[in-house]
C-alpha cells in the first residue's frame, strides 16, 4: 500500500473512531437523561415552568396546523370517498387519520421545529457563556438541574400536544365535511365511535406521542449539550436537531405502526 | 507539618497535541491570597478549571482539600465544588435571571433558608459590590465590569473557603477596581477564604497578593511575594512587571515571519 493508501486508511480510521465516540456519547447521554426522568418531579416548579415553555408556547402552531390538516382531510376524504358512496365514513378516516398518524407524527414534527429549536439554542448558548461550567462549579449537576426538567416536559407535553392537534383536526373535518359540504352529522359521529378502538387506535396514538416525545426532547437537549461553544457550533446543532429529530420521528413512526399494527 | 490546601504535583495538560501546562508544581496554603499571572494562553484559566475539576489533566496528581481530583468521581466532585466559588473571565451570569436572582441562585439550590433570610444575604452580597440597587435589572443591562461584579456576589453568595476569581479585574473603571481588589484581600484575611486570582492587573496584584506565581511557556516562571517580584531582576519577571515588548517572552504569537506571509521573504 502506497503513502496516500496509508494516510487514507489512517483519515478513514480515526472518521470511524470519531462516529462512534460520537454515538457512545450520545447513548450515555440519552441513558443518563432517561434514569433521571423520574427526578424531575421533586421539583415541580421547573418542571411546570418548562412545561410552560414547551407546551404552551407551540400550542398556538399546533392547534393551528392540526385545524388546517382536519380541512385537508375532510376535503380529500369526502372526495375519495364519495366515489364509492361511503360518505358517511368521513369521520372514521378523518379519526383515525389523526389519531394513528398524522396526530403524533405532525405533532412531534412542529414540536421539533418550534420548541426542540428553542431547547438546542437554549443549552448551546448556556455551554458557550460557561453557564453550565458556572452551574457545575456551584456543586449542582447541570443535567438534573437544567436538562432533565425540560426533558421531562417535553415527553409530558408531546402527547397533550398530539392529542390537542388530533381533536382539532377532527373539529377540522367536521366543518369541512358535515358544515360546508353536507355529509351527514349523525353518521360522521356514529361512523367516528363505532370504528375507533380505544385501547387499539388512541392508545397507539398516545404511546407513539410518548415515544417521539423522547426522541424529540432528547434529540434537541443532547445537540445543545454537545454542541460546540461557538455561535457557529450552536447554530449548526440547532439545524442538527431539527433533522435529526424529524427522521428520527420518521423512522420511529414506520416502526411502531408495524409492530402495532403488523398481523 | 500540615498539608497545602491545594497542591499541584508534576501536572500536564494539554488539548489534543497541544501542550498548555508542563510539569507544574507548586501549592497554595490556607488562607492566602495567590496571583496567578502570565500572557495570553499561558494556561492561567486552565490552572482554576484544573482545580475546579472542569478539566482533567493528563499526567500528575492534583490535591485539594486533601483528596486527590484524579479520583474523585461526579458525586464527590460535587461535594468538594460546594466549597468552591468561581468568577468566569466572562461572568456566565444566567441570562434569563434577574441579578438578584443570580445571586440568589447557589443560596436557594444548596439551603433551605426562608425567603427572607436569602434577601438579606443577596443584597449584603450585592451591597458588597456595590450594586444593590441593581437587584431588578437582567443580566443584558449591565456593563461588563457591573456583570463581572454580580458574578463575584454570587461566588462568594455561600461563603465558600476557596474562591477562584478569572480576570475579576477586567473592564472595571479604576474605583471600582480599587473597591473589588480591597474586597477580594478583605475577604481574604477576614473570613479566611484561600483565594486564587488569575489577572493581568500588575499593579493592583502586587498591592493585594500574598504571593504572585508567573506562569509563561506551560511552566511556572516564577513564584515570590510581591516584594520580591518588585526587586526581582529576572528577566522574564522584569519584563511582566515593566510591560517592556522586549524580552523573553515575545509579543508576536510563534510562527512564520510576516515576511514570508507577505511572500516578501523565502521560508
Amino acid at each position: 500500500m502506497g503513502r496516500f493508501g496509508m494516510v487514507g486508511l489512517r483519515s478513514l480510521g480515526a472518521w470511524v473512531i470519531g462516529q462512534l465516540t460520537q454515538l457512545g456519547r450520545l447513548a450515555c447521554f440519552y441513558a443518563r437523561l432517561s434514569m433521571l426522568f423520574w427526578s424531575a418531579f421533586t421539583r415541580p416548579r421547573l418542571l411546570l415552568a418548562q412545561l410552560h415553555f414547551v407546551g404552551n408556547r407551540s400550542l398556538a402552531i399546533t392547534l393551528v396546523s392540526g385545524l388546517f390538516v382536519g380541512f385537508v382531510l375532510g376535503l380529500q376524504g369526502y372526495y375519495t370517498l364519495n366515489r364509492y358512496g361511503s360518505e358517511e365514513a368521513l369521520g372514521l378516516l378523518v379519526a383515525l387519520s389523526l389519531v394513528r398518524e398524522l396526530g403524533p407524527v405532525v405533532a412531534a414534527l412542529l414540536f421539533a421545529g418550534r420548541a426542540g429549536t428553542s431547547l438546542t439554542a437554549e443549552v448551546g448558548l448556556m455551554k458557550a457563556g460557561e453557564q453550565l461550567d458556572a452551574i457545575s462549579m456551584m456543586g449542582i449537576d447541570p443535567l438534573r438541574r437544567i436538562l432533565v426538567p425540560r426533558f421531562a416536559a417535553s415527553l409530558i407535553a408531546m402527547p397533550l400536544l398530539a392529542a390537542l392537534f388530533s381533536a382539532v383536526g377532527i373539529g377540522g373535518g367536521y366543518v369541512v365535511g358535515v358544515v360546508l359540504i353536507g355529509v351527514d352529522s349523525g353518521a360522521f359521529w356514529a361512523q367516528m365511535q363505532s370504528g375507533v378502538d380505544v385501547v387499539h387506535d388512541v392508545g397507539s396514538g398516545v404511546l407513539k406521542s410518548v415515544v417521539f416525545g423522547w426522541i424529540c426532547g432528547a434529540t434537541a437537549l443532547a445537540m445543545g449539550w454537545l454542541a460546540r461553544p461557538t455561535p457557529e457550533g450552536v447554530s449548526q446543532a440547532t439545524t442538527r436537531a431539527v433533522v435529526a429529530s424529524s427522521l428520527t420521528v420518521l423512522g420511529a413512526d414506520f416502526l411502531l405502526t408495524a409492530l402495532l399494527f403488523g398481523q | 507539618m500540615t498539608e497545602p490546601l491545594i497542591s499541584f504535583n508534576d501536572v500536564d495538560f494539554g488539548y489534543g497535541q497541544r501542550t498548555i501546562l508542563q510539569a507544574l508544581c507548586f501549592s497554595v496554603e490556607q488562607g492566602e491570597l495567590l496571583a496567578i499571572m502570565g500572557g495570553s494562553g499561558s494556561g492561567k484559566t486552565t490552572i482554576l478549571r484544573l482545580i475546579g475539576g472542569l478539566v482533567r489533566q493528563q499526567r500528575g496528581s492534583i490535591r485539594v482539600r486533601s483528596q486527590a481530583m484524579e479520583s474523585l468521581n461526579e458525586v464527590a466532585l460535587r461535594a468538594l465544588r460546594r466549597h468552591m466559588g468561581m468568577l468566569f473571565q466572562a461572568g456566565a451570569l444566567f441570562t434569563d435571571l434577574s441579578v438578584f436572582e443570580n445571586v440568589a441562585f447557589p443560596l436557594r439550590e444548596h439551603t433551605r433558608l426562608p425567603e427572607r433570610m436569602i434577601r438579606d444575604l443577596v443584597f449584603m452580597k450585592l451591597h458588597a459590590v456595590g450594586l444593590h440597587a441593581v437587584g431588578e435589572r437582567m443580566p443584558s443591562e449591565l456593563s461588563g465590569g457591573m456583570a463581572r461584579r454580580v458574578a463575584l456576589a454570587r461566588a462568594i453568595a455561600l461563603d465558600p473557603p476557596i474562591l477562584m476569581c478569572d480576570e475579576p479585574f477586567a473592564g472595571l473603571d479604576p474605583i471600582s477596581l480599587g473597591t473589588v481588589a480591597g474586597l477580594l484581600r478583605r475577604l481574604t484575611k477576614s473570613l479566611g477564604l484561600t483565594t486564587l486570582l488569575v489577572t493581568h492587573d500588575v499593579e493592583e496584584s502586587l498591592a493585594i497578593a500574598d504571593r504572585i506565581i508567573l506562569v509563561g511557556n506551560g511552566r511556572i516562571m516564577a513564584v515570590g511575594t510581591p516584594q520580591a517580584m518588585r526587586e526581582s531582576s529576572d528577566p522574564f519577571v522584569r519584563q511582566f512587571i515593566d510591560g517592556t515588548e522586549h524580552g523573553p517572552v515575545p509579543f508576536h504569537a510563534p510562527g512564520p515571519n510576516l515576511g514570508v506571509l507577505l511572500e516578501l521573504e523565502r521560508p
